[in-house]
């Protein structure tokens, strides 16, 4: 099974961030994913950090490959594609250029006459680098004349493309495909991207005669966040107003009504938005914290690649308004003790072993004495302690390995405790003890007496002796049969035992 | 844990045999001669006592020690360096076993230098190597030397 996410807009790149950290945590399977990217705002916040959470997942997944362990962790290969904008080449991105609306009164007065009703002098002029500014009828406009098949010869769809018709091989008898779309329904670029891009996919995959092998979701999101306009900002300037977002979601759930693209549609939101800190347009300051929908948004893609007959629509609801618990996970027995045993690594990667692996590195011989699992793993200094064809902790090589590791476990515990941030005062998200995490300076506290306690609902750990960091790195030191070598294999096998 | 404390009995019982077997027999036998005092007289007066209090002080340090690298709350490898200082304070307890075995248990001076040698010798037998070879946990190469002898003896 093969999937591929388009990603549209900020929010779809949201969704796609929550979609890789739950990769990370063993989610998805060894099949690989694709992305692709649609945003006409590519130096968008939200787009950027996404691309740097894959970029830190890749380069963690490298460095552990050489393991060979077959723990879920860092298991299944997520590409993307480069980043397309339907602005691609121009340099006056604006929704007057792009129709050539000068040309109109010369070529076709009426047909100008209708674009004035249609839009406002603002709204055609308007700067469109840094998105659709929460205007759909704009993006909508501009993403319809996409000809996916003039845009085949272009990249990314090319790649896309080809991808798809080689999964499914000669006459449609290869692998099983999925195409994810995921956006915001009540924004600008994910409103007007979403049915367009769906709709030209499929019109796509008719005309190659490959439809029936490839089944289409979509993942809408609701209004889940809002923000506070300055009030210096220009009341008539185009950008996107909070107001609205709950007008246009009417507006669009009407027509997704009336429209059979997708075989499964999955719509989340919050009926208790979550409030965004800092206004922005557009560019490298929008960027909104993660948010526990998310995470929800990457378990509606799971569920969309793992079932056999897919259902038209999906609704899920959580017990309490309260809060949001293990139970209001769907999935629970698996998605629970896979996304704990990730946290556990992690915290206790960045925690302990990282900061100790950096710390010994300049004095193995006394290091090797005071941890002892350290000669297991690595060559050992001394005359006559063995160690031959085991890698050196110094070495270049594994060094990296060690900056890649701790790089991802920043990334992932960052993720994991913004979430339960973001239910704002009125609701709280009860899967981790979140204030463990992180400290003030985003950085993992190096202090590990907390550990059994890190998976809220799971009592039994708290209560076990097995499962402080002390008797893990005891049974890191005891383990049979000899486990992989290097900062790989050490990563594998500590990732083993960290399970809840 | 069990194989720690076959491990210490295997040992400590080794190390008995050493002491209250071999060593009196050496003396017997000649090949550590004593003339000044009657080697009979001299072994179970004064040589049995004194290597009793060898052997007590140097498995209850070894006994102390496990119990105390067993309850340590070790989570790093600077916690686990400190607790070197708390076996070479134990090493203390054999050494004034020797101390008071020397002193007041031995009334030959011809046996004085023989005997210092074969008490340090079963004190680094029944403390040192069962330390090195027996401790538990992330503690294991805390002892001196230990990090050698069990690579080299595949105790790793």
């Amino acid at each position: 099974m093969s999937l591929y996410i388009v990603s549209i807009g900020g929010t779809g790149a949201k969704c796609v961030e929550s979609i890789i950290h739950l990769a990370a945590a063993g989610l998805f399977g060894t099949e690989k994913i694709q992305v692709l990217f649609i945003d006409p705002d590519e130096s968008n916040g939200n787009l950027t950090r996404t691309r740097e959470t894959l970029a830190t997942y890749q380069a963690c997944r490298r460095a552990v490959s050489s393991s060979g362990s077959e723990t879920p962790w860092m298991q299944t290969p997520i590409e993307a594609l480069e980043v397309w904008s339907p602005f691609s080449g121009s340099l006056n991105k604006s929704l007057g250029a792009y129709f050539n609306y000068e040309s109109y009164a010369f070529n076709s007065p009426g047909v100008g006459h209708l674009f004035d009703v249609l839009y406002t002098q603002g709204e055609r002029e308007a700067n469109l680098d840094v998105g659709f500014r929460g205007r759909p009828a704009i993006g909508s406009a501009i993403m319809s004349q996409v000809k996916l098949d003039s845009a085949t010869s272009q990249e990314p769809w090319r790649s896309l493309l080809q991808s798809i018709e080689l999964d499914l091989g000669v006459g449609g008898g290869g692998s099983k495909t999925r195409i994810f779309i995921c956006g915001s329904i009540f924004g600008g670029t994910g409103a007007s991207g979403f049915p367009t891009i769906g709709r030209l996919l499929k019109n796509k995959l008719e005309k190659s005669g490959v439809s029936g092998s490839v089944k289409i979701g979509g993942l809408l999101m609701l209004p889940y966040f809002q923000f506070s306009v300055p009030a210096e900002q220009d009341p008539g300037a185009i950008y996107a107003r909070p107001e609205q977002f709950l007008l246009n979601t009417e507006a669009a759930l009407r027509y997704y009504q009336a429209q059979p693209i997708f075989d499964s549609i999955y719509l989340l939101g919050d009926q208790d938005p979550a409030s965004v800190a800092q206004f922005s347009i557009g560019k490298n300051t929008q960027k909104n914290d993660p948010h526990f929908i998310e995470l929800y948004a990457a378990l509606a893609a799971r569920h969309f690649i793992a079932q056999d007959e897919l259902q038209p629509v999906v609704l899920l609801s959580r017990q309490d308004e309260q809060r949001v618990t293990w139970d209001d996970i769907p999935d629970k027995a698996v998605v629970k003790p896979n996304f704990a045993n990730a946290v556990r690594f992690a915290y206790l990667w960045a925690a302990n072993l990282s900061p100790e692996l950096n710390a010994g590195k300049g004095n193995i011989k006394n290091f090797q004495k005071a941890a002892p699992w350290f000669s297991r793993f690595f060559k050992p200094q001394g005359f006559l302690v063995g160690g031959r064809g085991m890698p050196d902790l110094n070495d270049e090589v594994q060094q990296d390995a060690i900056q890649c590791i701790h790089g991802w476990c920043q990334s992932f515990l960052r993720w994991v405790s913004l979430i339960h941030g973001s239910g704002g005062s009125s609701r709280s998200i009860q899967l981790f003890r979140h204030a463990l995490l992180m400290d003030s300076g985003g950085n993992v506290p190096q202090v590990t007496e907390s550990f059994p306690k890190l998976v809220l609902g799971a009592d039994n750990l708290e209560q076990s002796k097995d499962v402080t960091p002390q008797a893990i790195k005891e049974k890191l030191i005891n383990i049979t049969p000899d486990p992989p070598t290097g900062v790989s294999g050490l990563a594998a096998t500590l990732y083993g035992l960290c399970k809840p | 844990m069990v194989g720690d404390v076959i491990r210490i009995l295997s040992v400590a019982i080794v190390g008995a045999v050493l002491m209250f077997l071999v060593q009196p027999w050496l003396y017997q036998s000649g090949i550590v001669p004593i003339t000044q005092v009657e080697v009979d007289t001299w072994l179970s007066e004064k040589y049995t006592v004194g290597a009793a209090i060898v052997f007590s002080t140097a498995l209850v340090a070894t006994i102390l020690w496990y119990i105390s690298a067993l309850r340590a709350k070790v989570t790093a490898f600077n916690e686990a360096s400190p607790l070197r200082l708390v076996w070479g304070l134990l090493l203390l307890v054999p050494i004034i076993g020797i101390c008071i075995a020397l002193f007041f248990y031995n009334n030959s001076s011809e046996a004085l230098l023989p005997l210092t040698f074969m008490y340090v010798v079963d004190v680094v037998w029944v403390y040192w190597f069962t330390t090195a070879i027996s401790s538990p946990g992330l503690l294991k190469f805390i002892p001196p030397g230990s990090f050698t002898v069990r690579h080299l003896i595949g105790l790793k």
